[in-house]
């Protein structure tokens, strides 16, 4: 006979439960050490299988740290190495020399930082909306939503050049905000970003939203104090995702910055800096360094980001 | 939403000492008997007696109306100018004869466009077989290969993920590391990895088997797919790990209690609560396979295994490479495309209406 | 009347100024010219010079404002391909963003004459006051000078600046010297081969008795003395870097039909019996592993085979000459001209970016000044100095015949088994292959064309070699070159 819980009784989880196994002759203490190891075992393959997989994820980005301390000749010789002959910290050296590193850097930082948050604010309203409030059309307007996605951003180049060409963002005289208002604007609504709140905000149990509107809260005050918390840890990625994401845009903002000084980072990583013209050989090793820099500030502000807002993330609890 | 101890009852035991305000008829009530310590929800069977229908929640249902066009206003003006406009103006070009967009010329309105992409018509005395003959079937391949097998790797590395402690911030981090860095880079290293002389053929012995340079198409798919589902896994990692830490633990501790195995777990409670997660990832990775072009110009180069070959032509490359010199034809791919992607994307909603829950 | 007085004494002023700086010993471009602009105009150049030759650039713009004060320039640096920066400067057109002197190649140069913005130089070439003049213009190479013309409309549409052109480099270690008598006693009439014999080889010489006669020489050797060397994945005797230039060279040389501009439009022709016929013959010689390019090598540079003894000829560009020296492994590399189907009738190829001006609206100053610049960048000495310093050739004939030059470009006093030596050797080559130099037309599909036969020329030497495949992989790739036109 087995018995687990008995429900009949006056008992709530808070209570002591006592586990009553009656079965065959194995003793409780014998099956807590068996569940134990199996216990045990199961995260030990569960290690293995995640690192494992990280270290093929992991093994590409080894393989781009070394050839870009590489010689030429060595990256393009017939037999590979796992580490560099000669240790070519000169690659960096020069690429330092040649790539107007800072000035890129703060462009694409104050470029991504806004971009970020109108984002951010655009999706919040958007999903809002879709996912809480009722009006007419409501269906009808997501699925024209989810159509601009279905389109690939190659074509929407051409129009929306023209559009940012015609408020004077582009072109002989325009300045550095014009610039960055130009690589800015377009992109601050994402039909892939206000999909994901949405579905983050249906979530959201019905009975929270009930529950303000009988304490006599507004919408406004719901989402911002109840359903925005709730959401955090999906506004979160949807943060670091976009910030990435301009972070390594690179042909709307290459097409858009008529100056050298208003460039963003991505620039450095198709640079004709890197590429013999003559020869139109790619000098990998250099490339390969400048991808690095590139990515190594982003890997680092990603880490930073993560670990500093989710220690602030209070988790309300929800109802079940 | 998964009811574990709920008992549907008709029986008024618990309901009778408390107070509800009216509802609508089919409309869930909660409250709690203290007395007893549970939660008590109650469905309304009755029609809604006008004198006691509470001011206030009905109508804010209606007055909510004109306020969702208030937050959504910054959303549609930005997207009309930027998204939509363009989409308009894509679909109008597909139908341009000999649209030049620096010019801003065009010869008149033709379907003929659609008929000369898919080799139906000729261009200058020749069949445009490329688009039927590599782009569609290679984009088609693509995508019901590599959507499917991320989907199910992310969400089997998330749940592991998820069920550590121990090191589990560092997994993340790694996991995240494809997302970091610019296609076209790392396609380059993966090239070199995939190179006759790399590394795959060093580690497994294969000599000098010709996986990127010179290889057949089917056998260039394979390290086409294995980039593509390797960069795509951290996007889908983050979304369902986050998913994954808003589920409630009531559901895995009730679970525990019953000594569900795992794999019923994994099925009844984590699939399910991911469900909304589950639905954005696939119509949106599905969008974005069938636009599949950086990850073959960052691995390949060019269209092909060799110069001036077009077998690893997709759609989207087509495209680009008519852009700028044949533009009512890459318009004309492009509203194809489009059409593809609808139709699929609404069969996608309508086949999950019922296994979605909020 | 006292203004129009006023007008045409300060005009004849200026006349008599600008003749008298025309006389001087040395030839001069046309009237090395001092203020001519008057209006302050800013010009936009946009180029993507690699970093080596940065700093030449730059030089030279600083110096131009001393000349003329009332011209800036405004210098961008683009990355990318040449083909990018077309895309860009196409869109740029949109919003007007783009710039006033642009690099690209003919099809680039192509696509802005469609786009009506390439502006059409010849008035500026034969103005009296501030073009080229007669010396300019038999100065300047002719095969530059008409590549600007051979577009789809009449006209010179862009002007020469960073060119270069392909050569074949040999071991000269090994085949200088080398006594093949044994085997075929007709090589260089029976006595060693030397430098004179590769100047003038042609391809039958090449497929039917050097290389016959090298492979019959090696194979009596012993293992570790072996002069052609198997290590590598891929060898041969000879090997050609590009296909598609090696394709489009060999319908130049043998006369069969490429590409051409037919009612204002570019025709594909290249699908004939007589390019058949040769792509057949150098199928037969890459079967007997005489011959390799890059695209049949998998895709890897001849050089890195060439440097390790895997082939003993290698044709590149000769802006690449670096790359066909590796320090690891010094020899002496011995430099020709590329091997021709007539030695009476020689032609190579000439490639490189050229300048084309853009118009914006018609405003003449900046056409003007953008003239005036490339003018003064192309002049006897600054062209001098960018043929030395930049790896690029230089596009006037007095460059080569200069004392600077043969100075710089001189093999004496440098160490044998150098880079430093080959470099020089490869840049004093350079006259004997100027005057032999074709162009193709440009037109809207041009490059197309180009990536097709280079595809096709690999798809050949890999292919089967029956008649079947090769007519089949010919049509395949004519269809697919006419759809870009």
């Amino acid at each position: 006979m087995k018995e687990y819980i008995n429900f009949t009784k006056e008992n709530t989880l808070e209570n002591n439960i006592v586990l009553v196994i009656k079965e065959g002759n194995k003793s409780v203490e014998l099956l807590k050490r068996a569940d134990k190891a199996r216990k045990i075992v199961s995260m030990i393959i569960v290690y293995i299988l995640l690192a494992i997989m990280a270290l093929v994820v992991i093994f590409p980005f080894y393989w781009m740290l070394i050839t870009s301390l590489k010689n030429n000749n060595e990256i393009l010789s017939s037999t590979q190495t796992f580490f560099p002959s000669v240790v070519m910290w000169s690659n960096y050296v020069y690429v330092f020399q040649v790539f107007d590193f800072f000035t890129y850097m703060g462009n694409t930082i104050v470029v991504a930082i806004f971009s970020t948050i109108g984002t951010l604010i655009t999706t919040i309203f958007a999903a809002f909306a879709f996912a809480r409030l009722n009006f007419k059309g409501r269906e009808a307007l997501f699925a024209v939503f989810l159509m601009t996605m279905m389109i690939p951003g190659e074509m929407m180049v051409i129009s929306n050049y023209i559009t940012v060409a015609s408020f004077g963002w582009i072109g002989e005289n325009a300045t550095r905000m014009d610039a960055y208002l130009a690589m800015i604007i377009p992109f601050w609504v994402s039909v892939f970003y206000i999909y994901l709140l949405r579905q983050n905000f249906k979530q959201i149990p019905n009975e929270l939203y009930l529950a303000s509107k009988v304490d006599g809260k507004s919408d406004w005050n719901f989402l911002w104090h109840v359903m925005v918390p709730l959401a955090a840890p999906t506004l979160i990625s949807i943060a670091i995702l976009k910030f990435m994401g301009t972070w390594n845009s690179y042909v709307w903002p290459n097409l858009v910055t008529t100056k050298s000084e208003f460039r963003l980072i991505s620039n450095g990583l198709r640079g004709s800096s890197f590429t013999d013209p003559e020869a139109g050989r790619i000098e990998y090793g250099y490339q390969m360094a400048a991808t690095v820099l590139v990515t190594v500030p982003l890997f680092l502000l990603f880490i930073f980001f993560r670990k500093y807002i989710m220690r602030g993330v209070g988790r309300a609890g929800i109802k079940g | 939403m998964l009811n574990i101890f709920k008992k549907r009852t008709t029986s008024k035991k618990y309901a009778s000492e408390l107070t509800f305000e009216s509802a609508r008829y089919g409309e869930l009530k909660v409250g709690h008997n203290d007395k007893a310590n549970v939660d008590v929800e109650v469905v309304s069977r009755h029609k809604v007696d006008p004198e006691y229908r509470v001011g206030g929640v009905l109508d804010q249902e209606q007055r909510n109306n004109w306020k969702a066009w208030l937050y959504l206003a910054p959303v549609l003006i930005l997207m009309a100018v930027f998204l939509i406009y363009p989409l308009i103006d894509t679909i109008i070009i597909a139908f341009m004869r000999n649209y030049n967009y620096v010019k801003g010329t065009f010869d008149g309105f033709t379907f003929d466009n659609f008929g000369a992409i898919l080799g139906l018509t000729t261009i200058n005395g020749a069949t445009e077989t490329r688009v039927v003959q590599y782009a569609l079937p290679n984009t088609f391949i693509l995508v019901f290969i590599t959507v499917p097998v991320s989907i199910a790797i992310a969400l089997i590395i998330s749940v592991l993920l998820n069920s550590i402690k121990f090191l589990q911030k560092i997994f993340q981090v790694v996991f995240f590391l494809p997302y970091v860095t610019n296609t076209i880079a790392i396609g380059m290293v993966f090239s070199v990895i995939f190179d006759s002389n790399g590394l795959i053929n060093y580690i497994f012995n294969l000599g000098d088997f010709k996986w990127i340079y010179g290889a057949s198409r089917a056998v260039a798919m394979i390290p086409l797919c294995l980039y593509i589902v390797w960069s795509a896994l951290p996007f889908k990692i983050l979304i369902l790990l986050s998913g994954l830490q808003g589920i409630d633990k009531q559901y895995y501790d009730a679970a525990k209690i019953d000594s569900t195995p795992k794999w019923k777990v994994l099925t009844k409670i984590t699939i399910p609560a991911l469900s909304p997660q589950i639905l954005y990832l696939m119509v949106t990775s599905f969008i974005g396979a069938f636009k599949e072009y950086a990850s073959i110009v960052g691995l390949f180069g060019q269209a092909g295994t060799t110069q001036g070959s077009y077998e690893l032509y997709t759609i989207v490359y087509y495209i680009y490479d008519n852009l700028n010199t044949n533009t009512s034809f890459a318009a004309a791919a492009a509203v194809l495309l489009f059409c593809i992607i609808l139709v699929f994307t609404f069969f996608q909603l309508r086949v999950s209406k019922k296994r979605v829950y909020y | 009347m006292k203004k129009k007085m006023l007008c045409l004494m300060s005009l004849a002023g200026i006349a008599m100024v600008l003749a008298s700086c025309g006389g001087t010993n040395k030839p001069t471009t046309g009237n090395d010219t001092t203020g001519i602009l008057k209006t302050p105009t800013t010009i936009t150049l946009w180029s993507i010079t690699g970093q080596n030759n940065r700093p030449q650039l730059e030089s030279y713009i600083t110096a131009f404002k001393e000349i003329e004060p009332n011209i800036t320039i405004n210098n961008v640096y683009q990355s990318g391909s040449y083909n990018d920066l077309e895309g860009m400067v196409s869109k740029g057109f949109l919003g007007d963003n783009y710039p006033d002197i642009v690099q690209g190649y003919p099809d680039n140069v192509a696509n802005y004459i469609d786009y009506g913005k390439a502006v059409k130089l010849d008035d500026y070439i034969n103005n009296t006051e501030y073009g080229w003049n007669e010396f300019d213009k038999s100065d300047i190479i002719a095969a530059f000078q008409d590549e600007g013309k051979e577009y789809t409309v009449s006209g010179t549409y862009s002007v020469p600046y960073s060119k270069s052109t392909e050569e074949m480099f040999y071991n000269a270690d090994v085949l200088i010297g080398l006594d093949l008598s044994k085997q075929d006693k007709e090589i260089n009439g029976g006595a060693p081969l030397n430098a004179a014999y590769f100047d003038t080889l042609t391809w039958d010489e090449l497929f039917d008795h050097l290389c016959p006669a090298i492979e019959a020489y090696n194979a009596t050797l012993p293992t570790d003395q072996k002069i052609l060397k198997t290590d590598q994945a891929y060898h041969s005797i000879f090997a050609y870097d590009s296909d598609d230039n090696l394709f489009i060279t060999l319908a130049k040389q043998y006369g069969y039909g490429y590409t051409s501009v037919v009612n204002g439009a570019g025709s594909v022709d290249f699908n004939n019996d007589g390019m058949k016929s040769v792509m057949k013959r150098f199928k037969t010689a890459y079967d007997k592993g005489y011959f390799l390019t890059k695209g049949s090598a998998g895709g890897n540079y001849t050089n890195t085979y060439f440097t390790l003894q895997n082939t003993l000829f290698s044709v590149g560009s000769t802006g690449g000459v670096k790359y066909q020296f590796d320090a690891a492994h010094p020899m002496n590399v011995g430099v020709a001209r590329i091997p021709q189907a007539d030695t009476k009738s020689p032609w190579t190829i000439n490639q490189g970016p050229s300048l084309c001006i853009l118009d914006h609206n018609g405003d003449e100053n900046r056409k003007l000044a953008s003239w005036l610049f490339y003018k003064y960048m192309t002049n006897t000495t600054n062209s001098l100095d960018w043929a030395i310093n930049s790896g690029y050739m230089g596009i006037r004939n007095s460059n080569y015949e200069s004392d600077e030059y043969k100075e710089a470009t001189s093999i004496e006093g440098k160490q044998e088994k150098t880079l430093d030596i080959l470099m020089a050797k490869s840049a004093s080559y350079l006259p004997k292959i100027t005057p032999n130099m074709y162009v193709s037309p440009a037109f809207k599909g041009s490059s197309q064309c180009r990536t097709q036969v280079g595809g096709l020329f690999t798809a050949v030497l890999t292919s089967d070699g029956t008649d079947a495949t090769i007519n089949d992989l010919f049509s395949k790739a004519e269809s697919t070159a006419k759809l870009a036109l």
